[in-house]
């Protein structure tokens, strides 16, 4: 009859295996997620961004910046290389773990934040979006720093080298038989038009977090410090606000002495909808407009 | 700490380690403990309502067992079955009865004027609420006797891996368990742990995945086409089949771990040819509890009534499983549906075996396959109604949608590409398990090659496509 | 009435209520081994012993019938 130490014997080979095979396929996926490092190719732009921009504007934000601001626009505007970070369901901890790798690099001469509610409201899945920093754990540490603040499970579960790429498995496959070649310098225009009325929201019920707001101080904090203009945006939306989430940010940046333009409710685009892709997305319009407004206000200040 | 939990990859190997080095007489009270730890760590302030339950339970059952008069034997009882059922009702119906007598009387216009609760629902009270109902009933209709040891009542009802989601065990099962003094039994260990990996596998690669792509959908119903609806909808029983599926194998892997055994939950539902079918292969453990204590005591005193009786004890049994599931409308609509839907096939039953056996359809593979499908489309149209959303307005519109609109399909690569992954390997091994039991058996393969191999590469899967954080969300465009 | 009669009896009620006109009762017989024999129709074969043999149940007598041999038992049991 087997008894338990034989049951205990079976279990410690079989996470040694485990572990083996783990680090073996996490080596392979390693390899593979940064084969593509070519300075103007969006293969990996989470690379591009902490590792390798040299642009003199940078613009950090989430989807609404990835869709709003046309870096070409800049360019021509302010004679400066312009690069736009923006990442899909990005907050304020990744937006500062990126700006610390950038400021360990070189100094851009200015930094555009766009911000969203997510960036100072508290939501479900705070941190979950930082798993896509997992791989750049163990070689960055504004990285480590971010990724760890949910507790201390992350720097157990970050030991696997599998788990580091965790559901990136297809963007590894996609990108390295289709690289893109998109040469819009980080920005993805939304071709289509919105048609519908606007909506007006209720938008309360929802709570501050401290957090995000200490690490929207530290972002702006480092960025200043290392002398770089800091603008603070929040892109227009296609809908009425009967109350002001962003005041709070607002009294935030006032303090501070930042700049902050909101163009959530300007009437110049509120009531275009053919300006729009969705209720919280410009289209490449609206997005060639919003770039000119901020880029205009950049240059009567420099 | 649900298993799901960082702390519960802790938790269990210290249970485990602990459970065989004590002395057997000692380790059903390590459970107990155990059991209290784990639910103190969810849930503090209810372990006390636990505890309450657990007392009436155990002294009521004992109260019966000693009175004499079948009168007296009656009014104790259900004097207990009121006390057991009051924290269910409270905690979970009292809003709601609460909205909807106020609704119904404002039609009336009368005001009622209760305020609101807004409790939180203390975890597992609807699972252990059953487990002693059904040892009260038991008792009473002396299937079993009365525990004279109130810790291994106490243990019944807060064992670990069951008291969060099930499966809903009997005291006749589960104490005779408790108090043997079994010897560590490799081959039910090993099984176990077998089951907890798929579990994990069904759970975190299945129905976590799934569930980022449906509620993106679901969630945002109004903007999304008849066809992603149309597709959610048909995809949501696979979601529900790797969660609650996922999380009772985990829960009958590690009582078997522990040498304890626990009846399953599931028996690949979606092979089913008939509704009836599939109730006797889906959420087997409410299911057969629902049998036993409500549908045959009802239709039983029902009968001569005959077919007219079994429906009505139908209805009642699947209205009293949707009000289980949850306190809202919705529910109670999914649950009727169920029961209607069974009643047909009773009242049809006649007619539909005449026809099979006069063409033989039984032996013919596509008529088979039909009858799956058929009964797969119905279960999960009604799932629309059982959890999808949350207002019988929202269902409805959905249903309407599905019928009239057909844009495009909404999709997010990378979330389909890894569920149905998961899905494909899923549906294989129930395949196999319901048509070649014996053959191209991988887990439990003689070569020891091919079972370690299976093993590490569905705990590879798991981390490299399962879903961790509680939600890699979809960026949501449409 | 012997036991060959009872099982006589309960042949013709099963194979009526099941639709089954080739079911032979044995005494291990349960409802797993047969077609259509489930909490729906049980109740009405129950229903049908009653109206036959002219006995009637209690509900604990249901709980006890594990299999055929144990129904015509109980049944015999009433006579």
């Amino acid at each position: 009859m087997k008894g338990i130490k034989d049951l205990y014997k079976k279990l410690f080979f079989f996470i040694f295996f485990l572990g083996v095979l783990d680090f073996g396929i996490g080596s392979i996926l390693e390899h593979f997620y940064f084969t593509e490092r070519s300075l103007l190719n969006e293969s990996n732009k989470l690379d591009y961004s902490l590792n390798q921009t040299s642009e003199d504007i940078l613009i950090f934000g989430s989807s609404t910046a990835y869709h709003g601001y046309v870096p070409k626009i800049f360019e021509d505007s302010l004679n400066m290389s312009c690069y736009n970070m923006g990442q899909n369901l990005m907050n304020i901890f990744y937006h500062y773990a990126v700006l610390n790798s950038v400021l360990q690099r070189y100094t851009p001469k200015i930094i555009l934040l766009d911000l969203t509610a997510w960036d100072f409201v508290k939501t479900g899945n705070d941190f979950d979006i930082l798993s896509d920093l997992y791989p750049f754990y163990f070689s960055n540490k504004s990285v480590r720093e971010v990724v760890d603040i949910p507790g201390w499970s992350e720097k157990f579960k970050i030991l696997s080298k599998t788990y580091r790429y965790n559901g990136k498995l297809l963007f590894i496959m996609k990108h390295n038989i289709i690289p893109s070649n998109d040469f819009q310098k980080g920005y993805l225009p939304l071709r289509t038009e919105l048609k519908e009325d606007i909506t007006t929201f209720a938008s309360d019920g929802f709570v501050y977090d401290s957090l995000k707001f200490s690490y929207l101080d530290k972002f702006i904090g480092k960025a200043i410090a290392a002398g770089c203009k800091v603008v603070v945006v929040a892109a227009p939306s296609y809908g009425i606000y009967t109350k002001n989430q962003f005041s709070e940010l607002e009294n935030f940046l006032d303090e501070i002495n930042i700049e902050f333009l909101n163009f959530r409710n300007d009437t110049t685009f509120t009531n275009h909808s053919e300006y729009f892709y969705d209720i919280t997305h410009v289209n490449s319009t609206g997005a060639e407009l919003l770039t000119l407004k901020v880029a205009e206000r950049l240059k009567s200040q420099l | 700490m649900v298993f799901t939990s960082f702390n519960f990859l802790i938790f269990f190997p210290a249970v485990i380690v602990i459970y065989y080095i004590l002395p057997k007489n000692f380790r059903w009270v390590f459970l107990l403990v155990a059991s209290y730890f784990f639910y103190i760590n969810i849930s503090p302030v209810y372990t006390l309502l636990l505890a309450g339950v657990t007392t009436v339970t155990y002294l009521f059952t004992r109260w019966i067992e000693k009175t004499e008069t079948e009168k007296k034997k009656k009014l104790i009882f259900l004097l207990g079955i009121i006390l057991t059922l009051f924290p269910l009702f409270f905690f979970k119906y009292f809003d709601f009865l609460n909205q909807s007598i106020f609704a119904l009387l404002s039609v009336f216009g009368l005001r009622w004027p209760l305020p609101k609760l807004g409790l939180l629902l203390p975890v597992g009270i609807s699972f252990y609420t059953f487990m002693a109902l059904g040892y009260l009933i038991d008792v009473y209709n002396e299937n079993i006797e009365a525990e004279k040891n109130p810790g291994i009542v106490a243990l019944f009802l807060s064992f670990f891996p069951i008291v969060l989601s099930g499966p809903i065990e009997r005291a006749g099962n589960m104490f005779s368990q408790f108090k043997a003094k079994t010897i560590f039994n490799y081959k039910k260990a090993v099984k176990g742990l077998q089951l907890i990996l798929w579990g994990y596998f069904m759970k975190l690669v299945i129905a976590d995945r799934l569930a980022i792509y449906l509620s993106a959908i679901f969630s945002n119903s109004e903007h999304h086409s008849g066809t992603s609806l149309l597709f959610a909808t048909l995809l949501y029983p696979i979601q529900v089949y790797g969660d609650l599926g996922g999380y009772s194998l985990i829960a009958i892997g590690c009582a078997n771990v522990m040498g304890i055994d626990i009846i399953p939950n599931f028996k690949r539902p979606f092979f089913s040819t008939s509704m009836s079918e599939f109730w006797r292969r889906w959420h087997l453990s409410l299911i057969t509890w629902l049998i036993d204590y409500v549908y045959t005591p009802i239709s039983f005193s029902l009968r001569k009534f005959k077919v007219w009786g079994i429906v009505i004890a139908l209805m009642l049994t699947f209205f009293i499983s949707g009000v289980w599931h949850g306190a809202a409308l919705t529910f109670i609509i999914w649950g009727l549906i169920q029961g209607a839907v069974l009643s047909i096939d009773a009242l049809l039953r006649g007619k539909r075996v005449n026809i099979e056996n006069r063409y033989a359809l039984k032996n013919k593979w596509w008529y088979t396959l039909f009858c799956c499908m058929i009964t797969y489309v119905i279960f999960a149209f009604s799932l629309i109604f059982g959890g999808a959303v949350d207002s019988v307005s929202k269902t409805l519109e959905i249903i309407g949608k599905i019928f009239t609109d057909s844009q495009s399909l909404f999709i997010d690569d990378s979330t389909l590409v890894y569920s149905f992954t998961g899905i494909i390997l899923l549906f294989l091994s129930d395949f196999r398990d319901e048509f070649f039991p014996d053959k191209f058996k991988l887990f439990e393969n003689e070569n020891i090659l091919i079972r370690w191999g299976a093993y590490l590469s569905i705990s590879i899967l798991i981390i490299l496509i399962g879903v961790f954080n509680g939600g890699q969300f979809i960026y949501f465009q449409f | 009435m012997e036991k060959i009669e009872i099982v006589k009896n309960l042949t013709v009620i099963f194979r009526s209520v099941l639709k089954n006109d080739s079911l032979v009762l044995t005494d291990e017989l349960t409802a797993n081994d047969v077609d259509h024999w489930d909490s729906l129709s049980h109740m009405l074969i129950i229903s049908e012993i009653e109206n036959k043999f002219s006995i009637k149940f209690k509900l604990k007598d249901l709980n006890k019938m594990r299999n055929v041999g144990d129904m015509i038992e109980i049944i015999s049991s009433k006579l």
